[in-house]
């Protein structure tokens, strides 16, 4: 596993977001000692790692065991946590490293292919909507992993893309052409599609 | 205004985390939060920068002795006068076995003492002189 945990030191960067803020006061909470604030770290946080380590990963598997680990992780910091100065972009660094190495022992594992995995769904019951969502689905999975990445941590972070070169660990330049990549590759696939 | 796919995109929810996940973390890292309390001397030490820099400057304090206060004089060992030896009938092998630690400065004497209690039957058989 990659043992190198983010630096404490994340400067916000953007508009104002109250989200983080109030991550920041449970970072100082749990760093304090307060373990019952762990449970509303993960209603708030959950969702959004469980996102980015799914869309890293393409295994429902693996993204609950990387959020495992990213909590684990969070647990070991004690104190030290305190230090964080944006603890959103924090956590989500440190569940995209950890679904590299989740990747990585899969494929040094030689294990089968993976089912194709949701990455997209529907709140109502919609089944029209449902089934453009399995498209999309269907057109994310042909993307690499980096792309994906990179237009989950824009479209459902809320990342800048500063915050997302920081997060991945690129230039924000490198970052944002990803997702023109990414996106230019979607809509290609999109059009191949309607085509057909 | 977003191109189409953007906005296909973000008329969508990425998929929630399944519910059983939750109980399955938070006792995971309850878990390791308890086993932290327990912390051991190795890891206060790590964790503390003062205790840290105390450390470190042990260190470096010693290496500095060390290199400053130790003068080397190159003298080489000198190996065990194999007169004494042979006039003695020290065992050859206890001999050997002395000068690869660069002690033979004080083996001569020791070959003497041993020399003169009768050899090595003076030793118990943890090493100690009887």
């Amino acid at each position: 596993m990659t043992d190198n945990l983010p630096p404490h030191y994340h400067e916000p960067e953007g508009p104002y977001r109250p989200a983080a803020d109030d991550w920041r006061d449970l970072f100082a909470d749990l760093a304090a000692g307060r373990l019952a604030v762990l449970d509303e770290l993960y209603d708030a946080a959950a969702p959004r790692l469980y996102g980015l380590a799914l869309w890293k990963t393409g295994s429902r598997e693996d993204a609950a065991d990387v959020v495992q680990d990213v909590f684990v992780r969070l647990a070991e910091q004690g104190a030290r946590l305190v230090k964080v100065r944006n603890p959103r972009a924090w956590l989500l660094t440190v569940t995209n490293r950890a679904a590299i190495d989740v990747t990585r022992r899969r494929r040094s594992r030689h294990t089968e292919p993976l089912e194709e995995c949701a990455y997209l769904t529907v709140a109502a019951d919609d089944n029209e909507r449902t089934l453009e969502g399995t498209q999309v689905s269907a057109l994310l999975a042909s993307l690499p992993d980096t792309h994906r990445v990179v237009i989950y941590l824009k479209h459902f972070a809320g990342c800048t893309f500063a915050e997302i070169g920081a997060i991945i660990g690129v230039p924000k330049f490198t970052a944002a052409s990803r997702y023109r990549n990414g996106i230019e590759k979607l809509r290609k696939l999109m059009e191949g599609r309607d085509e057909a | 205004m977003k191109p189409d796919i953007e906005r296909l995109i973000d008329g969508f929810e990425p998929p929630p985390p399944p519910p059983e996940l939750r109980s399955r973390v938070l006792a995971a890292a309850h878990a390791r939060m308890a086993a932290d309390d327990v912390t051991d001397m190795w890891s206060t030490i790590w964790n503390n920068r003062g205790i840290r820099l105390v450390w470190a400057g042990a260190a470096a304090l010693l290496l500095a002795g060390h290199v400053f206060l130790v003068p080397w004089n190159g003298a080489v060992p000198s190996r065990v006068d194999p007169d004494l030896v042979a006039e003695n009938h020290v065992d050859e092998q206890f001999v050997d076995l002395l000068c690869p630690i660069q002690i033979s400065e004080n083996v001569q004497p020791i070959v003497g003492l041993f020399a003169a209690g009768d050899g090595l039957t003076e030793l118990d058989l943890e090493g100690n002189l009887l």
